[in-house]
């Protein structure tokens, strides 16, 4: 009989990057990215664990602005003619390394990756990873839950309650949409929490949220079982804290398991060493070199000097890595069964995208940790949060700490000097919203529609991603000109309102620019 | 105050507070203060014309809207006169403020006004503030001309003089209806009008917070010029507050954390040891980066480097419907019946055959380059 769990959660998110203004847009291959080196091979994982019969589960957030770009045809095909520009580098690179069998090898298996992955999407999975992830929920293994409609940093916005709700509410009807039931968890935008969000999980029919672990360990009153168990508060919404052993050996940098000298290398990329003309066609239009995801070398230690990549030697320390964990999680559960008295439960959420794209053996990995906790061993189970509280229905009752997951763990990320600027213009808007939803709602279709776009808009202007872009410094540029053409758009339908005069040429271009949760009703800005 | 380097504003501030203004005591202590003030503002006088005339270079570069107009009004020689003391201030303490008071207010307007329609200014008379962390609050505000001028027409004429403008931070932890008299505490601070926003060091976790905006007379009485929302900082530390039915006791809880009990140590300093390692375990990177962060370019190499590799180009010229092959493999022509291969060279010896048969298959011819490449 098991002692106790282990919860990984995946939380999968891009900020909402779609712009049928251009033909090419560099941003959006984020989204390319993501699909071939993590969400693609996610779907693989369980395909396979799924042939072999392993008994596993783990959770998954998927954002709804990631939803509307997976759901969105224009991205779709975009990444088709992406895959094929790949695929056509790939094979001049097999020619190109015919006389060097290290880099021919790696240009093969790039090859056969990049073929594999269009001819899945495009055949198997019909161009929508949506179905997919949807499969192995309906299977029972996969456990999906929602997030903030555009990673709205709430603990920010709680000057306004309207644009909290709108978020959660959002983000709950866009996972209805796709998923056809109500969201059993939520992902709040970076684990950022604040006295009084539970409520509006709670309006929403939301059973669980997760947050940071001191979010847990400050709770009040003193949380009896640490972050190993679930709990519930007083508007009995049950939290979950994450545990931080278990992150620390995958996420720190100096520690983790992503920085093993087998691993890929991610910074030398064929789009920076390649010959200039050679790479130009596969590069940004601009013509500045851009990363391909082919990647020759191994990290191979602190130097410059690097060593071309060898798969097998990489997946043989993933594989070492996930017997690491594995045991570690072992003595960890063991301990903490004597102490607890109850099976403790320890949930470990990741980024996804690090998962393959970061650490490009990560999805690797998780495949091996799954079939070893499955094979190699009885001390814990892998379980689901929802799992867990069907078998621990009564919790003590806390109220959680305000906090997230950010750097210093609270909100400093999202407010600081780089960015703090966007929130008079956010919490003004955010004002407006309310306002208008309740001065024009429900005056004739048009004004309806509008409000439906001032939504839109505003939610793409609350994303989180934009300031913590502009607090990591690369894309500044286009996380400022995004929360600022989001206003802009915003005021300008805002004006149609107050005037009285439509120009509908203009609207229809917003819309079809920012088309994202085409079921939104404004009617969840009025107080 | 306001500015990236958060470590730099931090000490500063602290040192702001290690001196608190406490206002209660500070409406006493201000009247008798005055004159040696006065004096002092005397005996500084060319440093704070200096002073005055950075911060008026400043202004030039960013003029907000309230700016422009002519300083004839009695706001105007009141906000003079407030940089004035706030400057003075200044000098008082460290000559290294200012610099930052300038940067930080030069950066902000340049891309919201010139490339942009934002506002720059909303004038709907507002203060707000949010919660940064346990320690630290953030608040902004934008008060209209009118609501100044307004305001100023309550003051008595005798009490225009030396006009500061400060923040007013209250302490209204457990307040039910805060009405700007039943805080707890507060405390006030000299600020800069025109920043338009204000990092506060609370050093409080777990309470609730207030901050209005106004003047401060010389005599020590507060004009409020507009009122903030009220938020609370986040709770930092293990809660001693313990549910009875939940209860553990202290060694096997800290057990659980992880802290081991050693031998004399009191479960209070166990507790502290343990909100030591949740604060030193929060700044360390753990989480939340973000896919376009790495996609931005090659990560900046602390060590120089030089990488060099070769290539060969191996190109050629036959019948248009020939059909060639180098070391057995097919190669595409143009139309024009020419070919080009490129091949990655490294270190080492390579032939390259190269066949070529006609379309009928009657004409075959071979030819073999072949190269050494080596590193002298």
């Amino acid at each position: 009989m098991e002692k106790g769990y282990l919860s990984l959660v995946l939380h999968a998110h891009l900020p909402f990057v779609r712009h049928p203004e251009y033909e090419d847009f560099l941003e959006e291959r984020w989204f390319f990215e993501a699909l071939t080196e993590t969400y693609i091979p996610l779907i693989e994982m369980m395909e396979n664990l799924t042939r072999d019969g392993v008994d596993f589960c783990f959770t998954m957030n998927l954002s709804p602005s990631l939803c509307a770009m997976l759901s969105d045809e224009l991205l779709q095909n975009r990444y088709v003619r992406h895959l094929n520009a790949l695929v056509e580098l790939c094979e001049k690179e097999i020619e190109r390394n015919r006389f060097s069998p290290e880099f021919h090898k790696i240009a093969l298996m790039y090859y056969h990756t990049f073929v594999r992955s269009r001819d899945k999407f495009c055949n198997k999975y019909g161009r929508n990873l949506i179905n997919e992830f949807k499969r192995y929920q309906d299977k029972g293994v996969l456990e999906i839950i929602t997030c903030g409609a555009t990673h709205g940093f709430m603990p920010l916005m709680q000057v306004n309650p309207e644009s909290v709700r709108a978020q959660i509410r959002v983000g709950a009807n866009s996972y209805r949409k796709f998923f056809g039931k109500t969201p059993p968890g939520i992902w709040l935008p970076e684990c950022g929490y604040y006295e009084g969000v539970d409520k509006l999980l709670k309006e929403e029919g939301i059973k669980y949220f997760l947050v940071e672990t001191h979010g847990v360990l400050f709770g009040e009153p003193r949380p009896k079982f640490g972050v190993f168990s679930s709990y519930y508060t007083k508007n009995k919404v049950a939290v979950f804290g994450r545990d931080s052993e278990s992150s620390k050996s995958v996420w720190s940098a100096e520690e983790g398991y992503p920085g093993d000298y087998s691993y890929r290398e991610y910074y030398r990329d064929l789009g920076f060493d390649s010959d200039y003309d050679y790479i130009k066609p596969y590069i940004s239009p601009c013509g500045t070199r851009i990363f391909t995801g082919i990647k020759y070398y191994r990290i191979t230690g602190t130097t410059p000097h690097k060593e071309p990549y060898s798969p097998e030697r990489a997946a043989q320390k993933a594989a070492e890595h996930a017997a690491n964990f594995m045991f570690n999680r072992e003595k960890q559960v063991e301990h903490l069964h004597g102490i607890l008295g109850r099976k403790p439960i320890i949930v470990s959420p990741y980024d996804a995208e690090l998962y393959g794209h970061w650490w490009y053996e990560g999805v690797q990995w998780l495949e091996f940790l799954m079939r070893k906790i499955c094979y190699d061993q009885d001390t814990f189970k892998l379980t689901t949060p929802l799992r867990y509280l069907k078998q621990y229905p009564k919790n003590q009752v806390i109220e959680p700490a305000a906090s997230s997951w950010g750097y210093k763990g609270y909100y400093e990320v999202w407010l600081n000097g780089s960015n703090d600027w966007v929130y008079p213009h956010l919490h003004r808007a955010q004002d407006a919203m309310r306002d208008c939803a309740q001065k024009y709602g429900g005056k004739g279709d048009t004004e309806d529609r509008i409000l439906n776009q001032m939504a839109r808009e505003l939610l793409l202007a609350q994303s989180s991603d934009w300031a913590f872009i502009m607090k990591t410094g690369t894309f500044v540029d286009y996380a400022r000109k995004r929360t600022i053409s989001h206003l802009e758009r915003f005021y300008l339908l805002k004006s149609y309102l107050d005037r009285g005069f439509y120009n509908f040429e203009m609207i229809e271009d917003i819309e079809e620019k920012d088309n994202c949760f085409p079921e939104i009703n404004y009617s969840v800005y009025r107080p | 105050m306001r500015g990236n380097s958060s470590a730099k504003t931090k000490m500063l501030s602290k040192k702001k507070l290690s001196a608190p203004v406490s206002s209660s005591k500070s409406s006493k202590a201000v009247p008798a203060k005055k004159t040696a003030l006065r004096n002092l503002l005397n005996s500084t006088h060319s440093k704070v014309s200096k002073v005055i005339n950075k911060l008026k270079n400043t202004k030039v570069s960013f003029t907000p809207a309230s700016m422009k107009k002519p300083a004839a009004t009695i706001a105007h020689k009141n906000t003079m006169l407030v940089q004035a003391l706030k400057a003075k201030d200044m000098v008082k303490k460290a000559e290294t403020v200012l610099p930052k008071v300038e940067t930080a207010v030069l950066e902000r307007p340049r891309f919201v006004e010139e490339r942009y329609n934002l506002p720059w200014r909303y004038n709907d008379d507002r203060i707000v503030l949010l919660p940064r962390d346990p320690w630290w609050i953030f608040t902004y505000w934008d008060v209209s001309q009118k609501r100044i001028d307004q305001v100023v027409a309550t003051i008595p004429d005798n009490e225009r003089y030396g006009l500061r403008w400060i923040l007013r931070i209250y302490d209204v932890t457990g307040v039910a209806s805060f009405n700007g008299n039943n805080g707890n505490s507060h405390f006030d601070i000299d600020i800069y009008f025109d920043a338009t926003n204000w990092y506060l060091n609370v050093d409080k976790p777990g309470c609730s917070w207030c901050v209005e905006i106004g003047f401060l007379s010389h005599s020590g009485k507060f004009y409020m010029v507009a009122r903030s929302n009220i938020i609370g900082t986040p709770r930092f530390g293990i809660s001693s507050n313990i549910d009875e039915e939940w209860a553990l006791p202290d060694e096997e809880y800290f057990k659980l954390l992880g802290i081991y009990h050693d031998f004399g140590r009191s479960s209070m300093s166990m507790k502290k040891r343990f909100e030591e390692v949740v604060k030193k375990q929060i700044s360390s990177q753990m989480a939340s980066f973000n896919i376009s962060s790495p996609t931005g370019g090659v990560k900046e190499q602390d060590q120089f480097f030089l990488e060099v590799w070769t290539e060969l180009i191996l190109h050629g010229r036959t019948a248009a419907d020939a059909h060639v092959t180098v070391e057995g493999k097919k190669v595409d022509l143009r139309p024009d019946g020419t070919f080009t291969q490129r091949y990655a060279l490294p270190v080492g010896d390579y032939k390259y055959e190269v066949t070529g048969v006609s379309k009928n298959k009657k004409h075959k011819i071979t030819k073999t380059p072949a190269v050494k490449r080596f590193e002298k």
